[in-house]
């Protein structure tokens, strides 16, 4: 399961040592080993969890893409080459696989009302101001193309340069730079002074 | 929404451009300096940086939505009389040595729940809870396995012959076979299962037995 504190520790730990371990664990894969591959499982869970749901917003997507993605390490780890770091290549893998899914998916007929509904539970304490500033939210990036939402998802919660994200999205820095342009003015005009008392 | 904008490569255009990498950190030390010494003139770019930090940690204190989702799976397995309670959660919590990372927890889950709805629908009358080892059912099933989705029927075949294991059930909707291999020898075949590569998931079912 995951939970925030899994991700907090995922984030905190030095960004340096991860890779160092990411491709110790990768090189025991190639040999075949399957804790190193469970440990790559566990540890990439969470954060492509998050992505692909902001992405793709459909629990049943989400599951097999990530299994999918995961499936690439194990079945052909050989096709990392290193030019990227290994979080960077695995969700470029998993954007790829996302967007063919949402492709088969009729967009036409996407029912934006049980997006929301399936992705935004509000808990008990979320009767609030910051839980009508999150449903408001999750509305206005609901409304932002699988795309947008990709480069929002990146660099807000996982703090991934644009750089990196252009990587991931196989598109030119200035995309980037221009998505997330568009997708702030969106969700600025949707939030309105709502976020004046945030933070 | 357009895909390109043009913006005038001045400091401010690109202060506007870069202010999101420039909260969430990620800006080179180079690209950091130029936008900083720009804020230190541009009050406006001074409130879009308080703007976009309150933006930034609002979406990073949105719900992680795939928790919400799997905790309804996880209510509803366990709302599952008896075999939901024991034996998905079993499934849920138990490292598989291979089956846990190929299949992740929910598809394990949901398999269990394919078989949990399955194996009772002969006799849709029947309580769903009625025990295993009941008469009517003198030899259930003791095993759980998938196979990887390529492996050919022969290769099955010959998994089920090494620990002389017998089907009783499936292919189940995820494609998951129930077995029965004689009690005393199940530790045994479940090792020499999970050491098969085509077998990504051995599990045993713990129903009651009989002797």
């Amino acid at each position: 399961m995951i939970s925030e504190e899994a991700l907090t520790a995922v984030r905190g730990k030095s960004a340096e040592a991860q890779v160092d371990s990411d491709l110790e664990l990768l090189a025991k894969v190639r040999a075949g080993d399957r804790t190193a591959f469970e440990q790559l499982y566990r540890h990439y869970h969470p954060r492509l969890t998050r992505f692909l749901w902001t992405l793709v917003r459909r629990p049943t997507i989400v599951e097999e893409v990530l299994d999918d993605t995961m499936m690439v390490v194990w079945n052909r780890p050989d096709s990392y080459h290193g030019a990227s770091k290994l979080s960077t290549w695995l969700f470029a893998i998993a954007y790829r696989k996302a967007m063919r899914a949402l492709r088969k998916q009729d967009e036409a007929v996407e029912d934006l009302a049980a997006d929301r509904r399936a992705s935004f539970d509000p808990g008990p304490d979320e009767s609030s101001s910051r839980g009508r500033v999150r449903e408001l939210l999750m509305q206005a990036i609901v409304e932002l193309t699988p795309a947008h939402r990709a480069v929002v998802d990146l660099t807000y919660f996982h703090e991934l340069g644009y750089r990196e994200i252009a990587v991931i999205l196989e598109c030119p820095v200035d995309t980037v730079k221009t998505r997330m342009f568009h997708a702030r003015r969106h969700l600025r005009k949707k939030l309105g002074g709502s976020l004046t008392d945030w933070v | 929404m357009a895909e390109i904008i043009q913006l005038r490569n001045n400091p401010h255009d690109e202060a506007q451009q870069l202010l999101p990498w420039l909260v969430n950190g990620s800006l080179s030390p180079d690209e950091a300096e130029r936008v900083e010494a720009h804020l230190a003139v541009c009050e406006e770019c001074r409130a879009e940086v308080d703007a976009e930090r309150r933006l930034a940690a609002a979406i990073e204190s949105m719900p992680i939505n795939s928790d919400a989702a799997f905790e309804r799976i996880e209510r509803r397995l366990e709302a599952q009389p008896q075999f939901g309670l024991s034996r998905a959660s079993g499934l849920w919590r138990k490292r598989v040595p291979f089956g846990w990372a190929v299949i992740s927890p929910l598809a394990a889950a949901a398999a269990v729940a394919v078989l949990i709805i399955n194996v009772p629908s002969r006799q849709p009358t029947e309580p769903l809870y009625r025990a295993l080892g009941a008469s009517e059912i003198s030899r259930p099933a003791n095993l759980v396995v998938q196979f990887q989705p390529a492996t050919r029927l022969s290769d099955m075949q010959a998994a089920l012959q090494s620990v002389d294991a017998r089907l009783t059930d499936g292919p189940t909707a995820t494609g998951a076979y129930l077995l029965r291999v004689d009690q005393s020898k199940r530790e045994l075949a479940l090792k020499r299962l999970r050491d098969n590569e085509s077998i990504t998931l051995a599990e045993p079912i713990d129903g009651p037995t009989p002797g």
